[in-house]
């Protein structure tokens, strides 16, 4: 028994590096293209014409700086709060489980807090955007930063699942 | 799900609960070390670091993209005697002996810019044509491996100029794009820093454009 919690321990350290990176790491580039037209828009709207690039936590930031102050509201909290919170609950949980308590409400929160995870949206989301392309010839690229904060979220629910399953075993 | 807690496990509740923080910690100190020490995204990516050297026996568009001078002129005497403002900045592009091109003067400024392009806008209204190749505010050399022009610069008084110091430019070992150089101050030059940006003046249209407005 001693050893599946040492392994939790280590996902969920692993999760949260991961988590912490991600948002920060560059997540996606945007190529802007306007096809015939983007010589002149360079010309007189350079900054619409420069290649950018976001992370996760940046991209947020920028909506709530424009206009779009509620989506990034929305998005902090599904994409930052939500997972952080579970990797929290979920340590906290691990915690009780091994001092031979019930997980309670700790794995109860991360129970839920875990369906609001905003992961497979977001994926999908850049997904699409980066295959589909925009009018003009405009392309986004996916970068590393997004691949770390998959992975955390991955990795997260393996140790949830870790979790959940020391619990039962400790109330049998 | 029945609670096996009882009453004599309360402190080990408690660090439990703070448990909860550990992830947190590491969460923001990933982020933070990777901030700190890996950069931010939230930048327009910097242009390829082109380091080749201009093709010799070609035309090049050479403009000066920016000019700063030092507090003090040559000799360290200030600027302007009188009003304590800073220079009104202006310069000249020599070429076998022949100015080439003259800079738009940049009033009350240490630091002066100068956009690549300029269109003039009432007559390509009137023209209904624009023609791009005159609206690249520099001036085409021919440049070959030994190819020299000279940069000079100076504080536009009123009837008067005051050398802020004379530059020699050696194209042939410059890149294509922008070419930084820094000097030191001196009791015949004052200028700290400038900017020459070199294009292919055979670019077609669209890239000239790209080239020229780059940031």
């Amino acid at each position: 028994m001693m050893r599946s919690p040492r392994l939790v321990r280590g996902l969920l350290v692993l999760a949260s590096v991961l988590l912490g990176i991600g948002l920060v790491a560059p997540c996606m580039t945007i190529h802007p293209d306007f096809g015939q037209y983007t010589s002149w828009v360079k010309w007189f709207k350079p900054d619409l014409a420069a290649t950018t690039t976001y992370s996760i936590l940046g991209g947020i930031f920028e909506l709530m700086r424009g206009e779009s102050p509620a989506i990034g509201v929305l998005l902090f909290a599904f994409s930052v709060v939500f997972p952080a919170a579970k990797l929290a609950t979920l340590w906290w949980g691990m915690t009780r489980v091994q001092l031979g308590q019930s997980g309670g409400v700790a794995l109860w929160v991360t129970h839920h807090a875990g369906k609001f995870s905003m992961l497979d949206v977001m994926v999908i989301a850049v997904i699409v955007i980066a295959i589909k392309g925009l009018p003009g010839g405009t392309r986004i690229t996916v970068g590393w930063g997004l691949y770390a904060f998959a992975t955390s979220v991955v990795v997260s629910m393996l140790a949830s699942h870790l979790v959940h399953r020391l619990d039962v075993k400790g109330e049998e | 799900m029945a609670d096996k807690t009882d009453t004599t496990q309360a402190p080990k509740r408690s660090f439990a609960w703070l448990g909860a923080l550990i992830p947190l910690v590491l969460i923001a100190a990933a982020a933070g070390s990777f901030f700190l020490f890996g950069g931010g995204a939230e930048t327009p990516d910097a242009e390829p670091d082109d380091r080749a050297f201009v093709q010799v026996d070609k035309d090049y568009y050479v403009l000066v993209r920016m000019i700063e001078l030092y507090p003090q002129r040559p000799g360290g005497e200030d600027w302007d005697r009188l009003g304590g403002s800073a220079p009104d900045i202006r310069y000249e592009l020599e070429w076998q002996g022949n100015v080439v091109f003259e800079g738009k003067e940049r009033k009350d400024t240490l630091i002066a810019s100068w956009d690549a392009l300029s269109l003039d806008l009432k007559s390509a209204i009137l023209s209904g044509q624009v023609d791009l190749g005159s609206s690249v505010d520099a001036a085409i050399i021919h440049v070959t491996p030994d190819t020299e022009v000279v940069l000079n610069i100076w504080d536009a008084d009123v009837g008067d100029k005051d050398e802020a110091g004379t530059i020699t430019l050696r194209l042939g070992e410059m890149s294509p794009g922008d070419n930084e150089l820094a000097f030191e101050a001196s009791e015949t030059q004052a200028v700290k820093r400038v900017v020459v940006r070199l294009i292919d003046h055979t670019l077609p249209v669209g890239e000239l454009v790209e080239a020229a407005t780059a940031p």
